[in-house]
């Protein structure tokens, strides 16, 4: 089956190009965009205000299951680690439709930490553009991602609360 | 180590895509060591932490094995084809500005048979889209920059834009379906006091370049216009109120060449006026009211107007949650008529319907341009910290008066939909599970004919289980039967069921086994598990999957088998997917 040479080079380029992309990863280090969204009372939060303490970001949906199974570690997290500085941001990535669910869904699963709406997608776009949900941010004091976390799986918790005890300890 | 951060951006910029970006690439230590400072933050003005580049890389390879043989050369697969799609996101800012790129690479291989000079099948990459190579194509999908300030935001370039609940726009991504649409344009937000005002104009953008999806006949998108204003006031005690406008002007089919500006040249297609009123707490009761009206000025829609109401309202009383919802709708579906083609629409309401089973009878509660209805859902929390037991009840009731096309039906029907479910987590063990029955009842005809009902039952479940040590085991059968009334394009009533076995070993490794069947006579793809026999093993699909994920931000798949195609629903947008047969590998990088 003949290909075009010049069609097999470019597509050749397409390939390497991902591959070294790929394997030359690391979120860390980089600085968490700031935002500006309003949470269920609409009342303004921004990431900036945050400066100086250890900051986990949740992405969520209220149609996401693994979201749901993640949150309570969440939850079980910011309770028992917020009186040390720790900040739990939920930010839902629903969009307009569903944005009537999201308190009570917040509700039934036990938050109180802030939840902010991301009904554009604006937020969740500059963090993670696959839109990959649930998607776990940890920020460290001085604004820096430290690490993040895609999807959810058993165990994951024990990560995040791993960084983030790791972070609070730091000056 | 420093160049190893940057070398992504670099090494694509060699092929002319990313130049810009790779020369403001900042490094720091990939490897977790001292991260740069980020710089001082002005708590009284804008604060955006400090520049760098980060971004997203997906790489996918996919073998595609077509079952059918080509005429005459039965003895070989010469209709087997290989894609490759690499989609590359990159963010980078200072402290006033954000600007992200999405480029997306696409090349086909092996997609012509060609024997002694002589060409006997091939698959066109694309039909209309700008590339100097036939097989080959890039497109820079998005382009955004976003600029902050204390007075609000200003966004140039690729945005996404929905007022209230979606009615009067809703541009959106949802990556999970692969479509992605955004407004190419302007777009600003502006904090005065208790007031926001929001407004934005731009052409519609559709994405180029499917990640999922099969990539041939690509073609540009039409390029609709849509202008827009909002204004929002808060804090009027537990009250809050908006009002929004939104004008559409279409690119008619019949018109591909039509552009950003000769678009904005078009009369305005249709307008849409609304306005929402919120009330936080009120009597212990979240409330929330929206309503608008649609002005089809165009002779080409099928209505001169429509119009939609919204109501919700939400109780906590101690373990319960309860939410009820409402809608009227009246002909704003219209609305998408030019925008169906490229598989998105400009707006949509709530559905109020349980996405995973939208079926093809399921037009009559989402997409239709006559429906009232309502749905009630309460969830009960039993249990504290991570032991959770949250059972939940839903019932919906709808009354569809479109008839005919999707409709299937001659008669207004009434629709009920119960849905049940809980979810339970105790430590490392999860089980996520929903069911349901839904009934469409025709009204009798006019001569007192029967039409009967169709009727749906669903059921689905994801449990998790740790076995010994990291592994843990997650199950997740998925399954649904319709039968059909009495319609003009009488069907046949089917049995879907899906099911997925996961084993998880730590955080690093996932081996996963798919099993789709169903007996939809829709589905035209055909199952890769013929040596079951018989029909059953044309309608069975079976896959395998492997997952490595060496640290959190780098993920690699590979897969071999087939599914189904079917409708596939995510975050409240369907689309109908397409099966597949054949291979795929896979690389997801965060950086």
């Amino acid at each position: 089956m003949p290909v075009p040479a010049t069609s097999r080079a470019v597509g050749a380029l397409v390939l390497v190009a991902g591959l070294v992309a790929t394997g030359s990863a690391s979120a860390a280090g980089k600085a968490a965009p700031d935002f500006s969204l309003r949470d269920l009372n609409n009342v303004t939060q921004t990431l900036s205000q945050y400066k100086g303490k250890v900051v986990v970001l949740d992405f969520w949906a209220t149609w996401c299951g693994p979201c749901k199974i993640e949150i309570p570690h969440l939850q079980a997290m910011y309770t028992e680690l917020g009186a040390k500085g720790l900040v739990v941001i939920g930010i839902s990535a629903d969009d307009a439709r569903s944005s009537s669910q999201v308190k009570p869904v917040a509700m039934s699963l036990g938050i109180t930490y802030p939840v902010l709406q991301d009904k554009d997608s604006a937020v969740v776009s500059q963090y993670d553009p696959a839109k990959t949900l649930p998607y776990t941010v940890v920020v460290d004091k001085a604004g820096n991602i430290a690490t993040v976390f895609s999807g959810y799986n058993a165990g994951d918790e024990v990560k995040v609360q791993a960084a983030v005890t790791a972070l609070l300890g730091q000056p | 180590m420093g160049a190893k951060t940057l070398r992504p951006a670099c090494f694509l910029a060699l092929i002319g895509l990313l130049l810009p970006v790779c020369a403001r690439a900042e490094d720091p230590d990939p490897l977790g060591g001292s991260a740069p400072e980020a710089p001082p933050v002005d708590a009284s003005g804008p604060n955006l932490a400090g520049g760098g580049t980060s971004g997203t890389e997906d790489l996918r390879v996919r073998y595609t094995h077509v079952a059918e043989k080509l005429p005459n050369f039965e003895d070989r697969s010469v209709l087997d084809y290989i894609e490759a799609v690499n989609r590359l996101d990159l963010t980078g800012g200072n402290a006033h500005w954000t600007v992200s790129l999405s480029g997306d690479a696409v090349a086909l291989f092996a997609n012509r048979y060609i024997l002694d000079g002589t060409l006997y099948h091939e698959r066109q990459l694309y039909t209309d889209l700008v590339s100097p190579f036939p097989d080959a194509a890039f497109q820079m999908e998005k382009v955004t920059a976003v600029g902050r300030a204390r007075a609000g935001t200003v966004t140039l370039g690729d945005s996404y834009e929905s007022f209230g609940r979606g009615i009067a726009v809703n541009i959106n991504k949802n990556t999970d379906i692969d479509v992605d649409t955004s407004i190419r344009g302007v777009s600003g937000l502006l904090h005065a006091g208790k007031i926001d005002l929001t407004a934005f104009t731009g052409i519609t953008n559709p994405q180029q370049i499917a990640l999922e999806n099969p990539n041939i006949g690509l073609h540009l998108g039409r390029n609709h216009a849509i202008t827009g204003a909002r204004a929002d006031i808060f804090g009027l005690g537990p009250v809050n109120l908006g009002a929004h406008g939104v004008i559409y002007q279409f690119a008619r089919a019949e018109d591909p060449t039509m552009n950003a500006l000769t678009t904005y040249d078009q009369p305005i297609d249709t307008a849409v006026g609304g306005a929402t009123v919120e009330a936080l707490g009120v009597g212990g009761v979240d409330y929330f009211v929206e309503g608008d009206y649609f002005d089809y000025i165009a002779t080409d829609l099928a209505a001169k107007s429509g119009g939609e109401v919204y109501v919700s309202g939400a109780a906590y009383p101690g373990v319960v949650t309860l939410l009820v919802e409402g809608k009227v709708q009246k002909n704003t579906e219209i609305l998408n008529t030019f925008a169906t083609p490229d598989n998105y629409e400009f707006a949509a309401g709530p559905t109020l319907e349980y996405e995973r089973v939208i079926t093809e009878d399921s037009t009559a509660a989402v997409n239709s341009n006559d429906l009232e209805g309502a749905r009630a859902r309460a969830d009960f929390r039993l249990g504290a910290g991570a032991d959770t037991l949250t059972p939940y009840i839903s019932e919906a009731v709808f009354h569809d008066g479109e008839t005919g096309g999707l409709h299937f039906n001659a008669t207004p029907e009434n629709i009920t939909h119960t849905v049940a479910g809980v979810t339970w987590a105790h430590g490392d063990s999860h089980l996520i599970l929903n069911g349901g029955f839904r009934l469409d009842r025709r009204e009798p005809g006019a001569d007192g004919t029967d039409y009967g009902a169709d009727r749906l039952a669903h059921l689905d479940a994801t449990l998790t289980v740790p076995i010994a040590g990291p592994v843990s085991v997650e199950i997740a059968p998925s399954g649904q039967a319709f039968h059909w009334g009495k319609n003009a394009q009488q069907q046949t009533d089917y049995l879907d069921f899906s099911g997925t076995l996961a084993v998880k070993v730590g955080g690093h490794w996932v081996a996963l086994l798919y099993n789709d069947y169903t007996s939809n006579p829709l589905v035209t793809s055909v199952g890769n598990l013929q040596f079951l026999g018989g029909d059953l093993g044309n309608d069975e699909y079976g896959a395998v999957e492997v997952q490595y994920k060496p640290t959190d931000s780098f993920t690699l798949k590979a897969f071999y088998g087939a599914y189904r195609a079917g409708i596939r629903c995510a975050g409240g947008q369907c689309r109908q997917l397409p099966g597949f047969n054949g291979a795929k590998l896979s690389a997801t990088a965060s950086f």
